[in-house]
């Protein structure tokens, strides 16, 4: 079936089976940044924003996702300006092996659009859905909150 | 992971179209909230997803109590201030422990019913509020969520078109236990509890156990002996004996029968403190 | 007080940004799959049902004959040799007992046939479309019924070669002695005996195995794969397959993690093969079930330690330690972890006179353990330090002032050293950094230690306690590890640092190229790092046994020196000065005089202009000796009383690793290990069916710790000066994961009186213990 969407601010027309998953989908047309980590919506690491919310894109049906808005980690930022999320991760060594790295962004991402200074519980709750091996979590949880600090200074959402 | 036995994805404007489809495709067809099940357990011979996103049902409003259109996410119902006024919040804080905000943003309260899984923490809290549905199956009706759940355990699954949770006494709350192995995980075993007390005394009672591992159920049997009495630590005891020994628990992976049993108890115990702490605070 | 030989350094000790973090926060296409070339082939692989079973006749040309399907591979159209998965040094001291495909299938999972399709839609079917007759045999279930006389023998083929006892299922038999240990005990005051059994456990990397191959233009075949050692990858396929070394070009990219799992040649040789059958480019992946069942796990042990010591003074006079390893249905590593069971943790309570280890590794039809973070040590320190708690109660002492007393110290030595490497015997040393005693000073005063111990502080119905335990590790294996690097000036004053080394994202990238940098006195964004191509870096064993740090960060310091030679050797005609007299700083070559020339002045004239050469250097390093770091780990716990689960609120840990190269990334392996091993310790377990199935194949079932589940972690890089270390480092990958289950063991001992001795301690578990025994 064709589905129109916007992908990172690109309108897009794409052919894809119904059934299938948007994931495979995104990845097929070459958003590399959107990963595979379980395939069962168990560890965050393809998620994406359907309509301004991270959700799993490997639980996400192509078929639902006609008409709506993605952005991946490759949406986010400027041209070669890093967008202060990923900035903030780059900057706290929340980065190991990157994997789950752009699933937690968009996941942080979701969290601060909604709050823009979140306690240190409501980070985590916000990066609940997101599985890392490498990292313990500790310097994620520094990153959510430098970003939060950057974005609040900013005045905006970092994306200019 | 490809399927690519769906062959069609239709998204009609209307209840009556979604039903029409229903009806002609029969077990080739089903109906989808936020789709996740569909992707995680697709089942042989579907072929036709029908998706009800366009049919307007994500709302929440104040009518007789709580009415929470089937579309509406987890999400939705956690950020509306409807939630919180409800039941002195009880929703929201059961949902606020459901699968991930990932899976919260995407999975709708119709679907969530819809999937009844046994680990479901929904139903369990749906159950003990006394949770109405009104489905459409060729007819709009209104029928309990026990009937609903009966029913569609023989197959027999009409569209859930709105929750409908009744209004609520002040001088009633709930809570809501859950066990499980980390932080973002199904239940091990989940315990909802709802009561109203007057003057001290017990006047309605509702407790549901689930995962125990089979989905959740009121046990009936424990909430009459409360009924009149004084909801104190002794009486609390009972009623959570009652339930330990009546629930139908079983040895999985996840845990022992025995161990189920002994969770059962302590999670329907501490659910009735919570709540006499809760209204001894609200007096 | 800081070692005065640790100097300030300029890039060295910073807390660099990793270089490839803005390509990893951006998305780019830098792993294994996100490589998209025309004509891929999809592989899939079909795995056996049965846990024991023969071949009796596989039917493949239903599948074959599929449109879309290019090449099906059995046992029957495949080499036959037999070698090991296990990427580790050549001679591997691992047994070749595997073989491409076989016509006998030892696990369920186990590989039967694979299928390389236009889609893997296709290969799928096609898979389906393959009829196997299975002749199925008894399943070897458990360590024990491997070793019940009249058990079958897993490994009954000809020609398997380094099995210790095949007929009797036994890979690997190790018994050292120092002393006399039965006198040892016989002449103790107080004898501690503890057994503690280990569950399986596996890494979980969220990116699981995958490999992309495919031919180059000249022919030659390219493993693009998800890798720790791209060259062992090499070795080992060219092995596999028949073909020479220098047909096969082994590339890492980004990975996603590794943790030991990707020490192992699991996927490339099919991959390759397809490859060369086909001409084509083939993807193959494990999808996350597959990943479970048959990638590799933890070695599940029952080890027992046994503890003498006197009243008097608490100094232990023997320690005996008896590790039984399942060893699955490959024995890849298997000699190696048992034998790590014992030299990484009996050496670290030296003043033991008498000393014992010994045990086995055994076949069972279960998925396959292979080398994960720890590598044995973590499952010996369960029963010691577990051991010296209960020892320590049982003298009366505090358990702090227990390791006080009996741990190894800077100038001493354990004849263990020497008795037990890894696999075969290691190698003497001495201890020259050891800052154990301030680590247990500043870990203590971080958790309360005095404040919390035995106050068990109650809170409705939590109870909370706190535990401690400490340990050490390696650095490196000493005369077998080697690394290398190469470095190579450009005309702009930067330099080209290749290396062998694998960034499984650690960071060694950055740190080795921090490393060079503050040789060369030049800012980290100086250095263009290339890592892990066979055809380009020289030669590195891989990222394992905590030696990348060590070993090739020691080759990089020694190539380093020697450009910076041949660049002072350049600019002294020029600066009038003697090369000796000359500094590098600041990207300037400087003289004693005060005349400066830049780095990019020196290249030039040393590329375009005078006595052309190209100024590079390669270095070489094999590590003399394995300098160990040292860990002190404390936690406090609190215990529900009524459903046994177990929170840690907090959990500490000092760590001496040398001088931290950069201690953003120091402290990023220790908090990783730690949450690790904190799931190791509490939620996961692979539950095995009685069929030998893995019951719970997925994320959704196999708990790791989330977001949700971690506690308020400290970790104080506690710094010693290591002499043989480059600028004083050693190591920190590994040693971290061992502190969780003995420390939370030892907590919630103090918080409920029971001891544990099987891991992981379940809420039922613990309940279970909790109502059996004494809380008081």
């Amino acid at each position: 079936m064709m589905i129109e969407l916007t992908i990172n601010g690109e309108r897009k027309r794409l052919d894809v089976n119904p059934g299938e998953k948007l994931l495979d989908v995104l990845r097929r047309e070459g958003y590399m940044g959107v990963k595979t980590g379980c395939g069962s919506g168990d560890c965050g690491a393809c998620a994406v924003l359907f309509n301004g919310r991270a959700v799993n894109s490997c639980l996400l049906l192509a078929g639902k996702a006609d008409g709506a808005d993605i952005v991946t980690v490759e949406g986010l930022g400027g041209g070669d300006a890093l967008h202060p999320i990923q900035e903030a991760f780059a900057a706290e060594g929340a980065v190991q092996c990157g994997y789950c790295t752009p699933g937690m962004i968009i996941a942080a991402y979701d969290l601060l659009s909604r709050n823009p200074n979140p306690t240190e519980e409501e980070i985590r709750i916000g990066l609940s859905g997101n599985l890392c091996r490498c990292t313990g979590y500790v310097k994620q949880i520094a990153a959510v909150k430098r970003a939060a600090s950057a974005m609040a200074n900013e005045g905006g959402d970092g994306n200019d | 992971m490809t399927s690519t036995a769906i062959e069609q994805y239709v998204r009609p404007a209307s209840v009556e179209e979604a039903w029409a489809v229903l009806v002609e495709r029969g077990a080739a067809a089903r109906p989808i909230g936020g789709g996740i099940d569909i992707g995680l357990h697709p089942t042989s011979g579907l072929s036709t997803l029908i998706d009800l996103d366009r049919l307007a049902l994500s709302y929440l409003r104040d009518e007789d109590g709580l009415a929470i259109g089937a579309g509406t996410t987890f999400t939705e119902i956690l950020e509306s201030p409807h939630t919180e006024k409800y039941a002195n919040g009880i929703l929201g804080e059961v949902l606020q422990k459901v699968a991930s905000p990932l899976q919260r943003n995407l999975a709708t309260i119709g679907g969530t019913l819809g999937s009844a899984h046994p680990w479901s923490d929904v139903v369990p809290a749906l159950l003990v509020l006394d949770a109405r549905l009104r489905v459409y199956d060729g007819q709009s009706r209104e029928i309990s969520l026990v009937e609903y759940l009966t029913a569609r355990a023989t197959g027999d699954r009409p569209l859930i078109i709105e929750i409908r949770l009744p209004v609520k006494s002040r001088a009633s709350a709930g809570a809501f236990e859950k066990y499980s192995s980390t932080g973002f995980d199904v239940a091990t075993l989940n315990c909802a509890c709802y009561a109203a007390i007057d003057a001290g005394r017990c006047q309605t009672i509702r407790i549901a156990v689930g995962g125990t591992p089979s989905l959740a159920t009121r046990c009936l049997t424990a909430e009459q002996s409360p009924i009149g009495a004084r909801l104190d630590d002794q009486m609390i005891e009972t009623v959570a004996g009652v339930v330990a020994e009546g629930i139908d628990a079983r040895d999985d992976r996840r845990a022992s029968a025995a161990y189920r049993r002994h969770l059962a108890g302590v999670g329907v115990s501490r659910c009735l403190k919570q709540i006499v702490g809760r209204l001894e605070t609200m007096t | 007080m800081t070692d005065p030989r640790i100097r300030e350094f300029t890039v060295v000790g910073q807390s660099e940004r990793k270089v490839d973090s803005v390509a990893l926060v951006t998305g780019k296409p830098v792993f294994v799959a996100d490589l998209q070339l025309p004509d891929t082939l999809h592989v899939k692989i079909l795995g056996s049902p049965h846990a024991h079973a023969r071949i009796v006749r596989i039917d493949t040309s239903d599948a074959e004959t599929m449109a879309g399907v290019a090449c099906v591979l059995t046992h029957e159209n495949t080499p036959p040799t037999r070698h090991t998965t296990a990427g580790q040094g050549f001679p591997e001291p691992s047994p070749y007992d595997t073989r491409m495909f076989d016509a006998k299938l030892r696990f369920v999972g186990d590989r039967v046939a694979a299928v390389a399709a236009d889609s893997e839609e296709i290969a799928s079917a096609a898979l389906k479309a393959i009829h196997v007759e299975y002749e199925e045999l008894e399943p070897v279930l458990s360590i024990d019924d491997a070793l019940r006389s009249g058990a079958p023998t897993v490994h009954d083929e000809e020609d398997a070669t380094g099995i210790y006892d095949a007929e009797r299922n036994v890979v690997a038999d190790v018994d050292i002695d120092v002393g006399d240990v039965a006198a040892g005990f016989a002449g103790s005051d107080v004898v501690v005996e503890v057994t503690c059994e280990t569950q399986y456990a596996q890494h979980t990397p969220i990116e699981t195995h995958v490999v992309y191959s495919y031919l180059e233009s000249d022919g030659r075949l390219v493993l693009r794969t998800s890798t720790q050692v791209p060259f062992h990858v090499r070795r080992i396929v060219a092995q596999t397959l028949g073909i020479p070394i220098r047909d096969i070009r082994v590339i890492k990219p980004r990975i996603g993690g590794g943790f030991g799992t990707k020490q192992e040649v699991l996927l490339e040789d099919l991959a390759g093969l397809v490859t060369l059958r086909t001409g084509r480019p083939a993807l193959l992946w494990l999808s996350r079930k597959e990943e479970f069942t048959s990638a590799r796990t933890r070695h599940p042990m029952r080890v027992r330690v046994k503890l003498g010591a006197n009243e008097t003074d608490g100094i232990l006079r023997a320690v005996e330690m008896e590790a039984v390893s399942n060893t699955g249905a490959y024995g890849a590593h298997g000699l190696t972890v048992l034998a790590n069971t014992g030299s990484k943790t009996l050496p670290l309570y030296n003043k033991a006179d008498n000393a014992h280890f010994y045990g086995q590794a055994v076949y069972t039809t279960l998925p396959v353990p292979g080398a994960y973070r720890g590598y044995g040590a973590t499952q010996g320190y369960f029963p010691l330090e577990t051991a010296m708690d209960e020892l320590a109660e049982r003298l009366g002492l505090d358990p702090i002032e227990l390791r006080r007393r009996n741990h190894i110290r800077v100038g001493e030595t354990s004849p263990i050293f020497e008795k037990l490497g890894e696999g075969r015997e290691g190698v003497e040393q001495t201890i020259k950094s050891c800052e154990l005693e301030r680590c247990l000073d500043l870990g203590a005063e971080c958790i309360g230690w005095a404040e919390k111990r035995g106050k068990r502080q109650r809170e409705g119905a939590w109870v909370h306690g706190v535990g401690m335990s400490v340990m050490m590790q390696g650095s490196g294996i000493p005369l077998i590890d080697m690394g290398a690097a190469m470095i190579k000036m450009n005309e702009d004053g930067s330099f080209n640092l290749l290396i062998g080394a694998t960034d499984l994202g650690t960071g060694s990238d950055t740190i080795l190229a921090q490393i060079a940098a503050e040789v060369l006195g030049v800012s980290l964004a100086q250095m263009i790092v290339l890592s892990s191509d066979t055809d380009v870096t020289p030669f590195d064993v891989g990222a394992y046994a905590s030696s990348t740090t060590y070993v090739s960060g020691t080759a990089v310091k020694r190539a380093a020196e020697k450009v910076r030679d041949q660049i002072f050797g350049v600019a002294a005609p020029v600066l009038e000065s003697a090369p000796e007299e000359l500094v590098l700083s600041d990207g300037r070559v400087v003289a004693t005089s005060g005349k400066a020339l830049s780095l990019a002045e020196v290249c030039q004239r040393a590329m375009y202009e005078s006595d052309q050469f190209q100024i590079a250097a390669t270095a070489s390093c094999v590590p003399q000796e394995s300098p160990p770091p040292f860990l002190a780990n404390f936690a406090e716990v609190a215990v529900d009383t009524d459903t046994g689960q177990v929170k840690v609120l907090h959990y500490v840990a000092a760590v001496d690793c040398g001088v931290a190269i950069n201690p953003m990334l120091a402290e990023g392996q220790m908090e990783g290990s730690i949450v690790n091993g904190i799931g190791y310790a509490l939620t996961e377990e692979m539950l095995i069916s009685s069929r030998g199935r893995v019951r719970n194949p997925t994320l959704f079932d196999y708990k790791i710790p989330g977001i949700l589940d971690t506690p308020k972690i400290d970790v104080l890089l506690v710094e010693s000066y290591e002499p043989t270390g480059p600028m004083g480092a050693k190591s920190i990958g590994e040693i971290g994961i061992n502190g969780p289950i003995p420390t939370i063991a030892n907590a919630i001992y103090d918080a409920v009186g029971v001891r544990l001795r099987e891991t992981p301690f379940t809420p039922e578990r613990v309940r279970e213990a909790v109502r059996r025994g004494p809380i008081a």
